[in-house]
């Protein structure tokens, strides 16, 4: 049987968050396009309306991916203070967790499965990266479980990738987290 | 339920076209996809499993402007009509703001209009919900078919609550704008109203 659950570290681990920076920073152009959508959404007028529909669905299939077997509080703070940090504090963590709790109520009134299928909708020729990242990204409380990989085999159904590709995408993501920690 | 995206400065509503297999919701749905600017919507989308099928999108109804300072955007849902659909129907009302019945306005079809309209408050009250409170209109679709019944003649089968009512011909587009207007106005009085 293939693995379905991964632990890379406890979530209180101070060397964490620095781990997932460094594996997602390893592509400077992912840091570049990740920035570049979070200025762009909180611009009043945005002068790159793609950079910021990106950066929004990244946000937003993190979320789904990380909340698929619940989303404590303390995770939310982390996984907040993480992408506030991707940000080059763009964003500040204050205005991730409102948008958490956005998003949550987006889910109750629009339904979970609906809104996977509509964020996966904006993914384009990268579907793959991108589901490389949210899985990264999901790693912020040390942890990528059984629900969250079903959450991103259900995101990569929409793409057309398979669920086996999308299993050795989570084992690349443990793995490069890993890396980091050692 | 209105979810606020502080983001993306959005207010986000959900619209649900509700009605009886066949009277026209997907056509509904489909005119104004098709009619709606490439950068102001959101892909079309169809979710389906063995026994629940919903299709739905989202657009910036551009004439709307904003409220507060926030955007509007849409979420148009429906799900098919059919009785053994019933459990897709009763999620999708769930966090609806507002809703659109779509009649058939063929006689043959009156009794499937009544069954959808008494279903469409019976799967509200198991949430909780009372049809003459929510933002709500009828349409009468089908207005270009060759028998049909008079608007008084649905009107008295369908509109006890008196909401606004539309004729349409959603096939050909006609009526499908002035129905989600009118859903709108009321929808967005509601939100406008501290």
């Amino acid at each position: 049987m293939p693995e379905t659950s991964w632990r890379v570290a406890e979530a209180d681990d101070p060397r964490l968050a620095e781990a997932i920076l460094r594996a997602v920073g390893a592509d400077a152009d992912r840091i570049a396009w990740i920035r570049a959508g979070a200025i762009a959404t909180i611009a009043e007028v945005p002068a790159d309306a793609d950079a910021a529909r990106r950066f929004q669905t990244m946000l937003e299939l993190a979320y789904l991916v990380a909340s698929a077997d619940g989303f404590a509080p303390a995770e939310r703070v982390s996984l907040a203070a993480l992408l506030e940090r991707m940000t080059g504090a763009a964003v500040d963590h204050a205005a991730l967790e409102l948008h958490f709790r956005d998003l949550d109520d987006a889910v109750a009134a629009l339904g979970r499965r609906e809104r996977l299928a509509r964020a996966a909708a904006e993914l384009g020729d990268d579907a793959g990266e991108a589901i490389g990242l949210v899985a990264i990204v999901a790693l912020a409380d040390g942890h990528l479980g059984a629900p969250e990989l079903e959450a991103l085999i259900e995101l990569g159904r929409h793409v057309g990738i398979g669920a086996d590709r999308i299993r050795s995408l989570a084992e690349a993501a443990v793995t490069r987290v890993g890396a980091q920690l050692r | 339920m209105t979810y606020i995206n502080h983001l993306a400065k959005e207010i986000n509503c959900k619209i649900v076209y509700y009605g009886p297999g066949l009277c026209g919701k997907t056509a509904n749905l489909q005119h104004i996809f098709e009619t709606t600017r490439q950068d102001a919507k959101g892909k079309m989308i169809s979710l389906a499993t063995d026994t629940e099928r919903t299709l739905f999108f989202d657009f910036l109804p551009i004439d709307l402007g904003s409220v507060r300072g926030y955007k509007v955007r849409f979420h148009l849902y429906t799900v098919p009509g059919q009785v053994f659909y019933d459990a897709s129907r009763k999620l999708v009302l769930r966090g609806a703001d507002g809703l659109i019945f779509v009649a058939d306005s063929q006689p043959s079809r009156a009794e499937a209009n009544v069954e959808s309209v008494e279903n469409l408050a019976t799967n509200l009250a198991d949430q909780g919900q009372d049809l003459a409170k929510m933002a709500y209109v009828i349409q009468y679709n089908k207005r270009d078919m060759p028998e049909i019944a008079s608007v008084e003649e649905l009107r008295a089968q369908l509109n006890p609550l008196g909401v606004p009512e539309y004729e349409a011909a959603a096939k050909n587009g006609m009526g499908v704008f002035e129905t989600l207007k009118g859903l709108s106005r009321v929808v967005l009085t509601r939100l406008a109203t501290p």
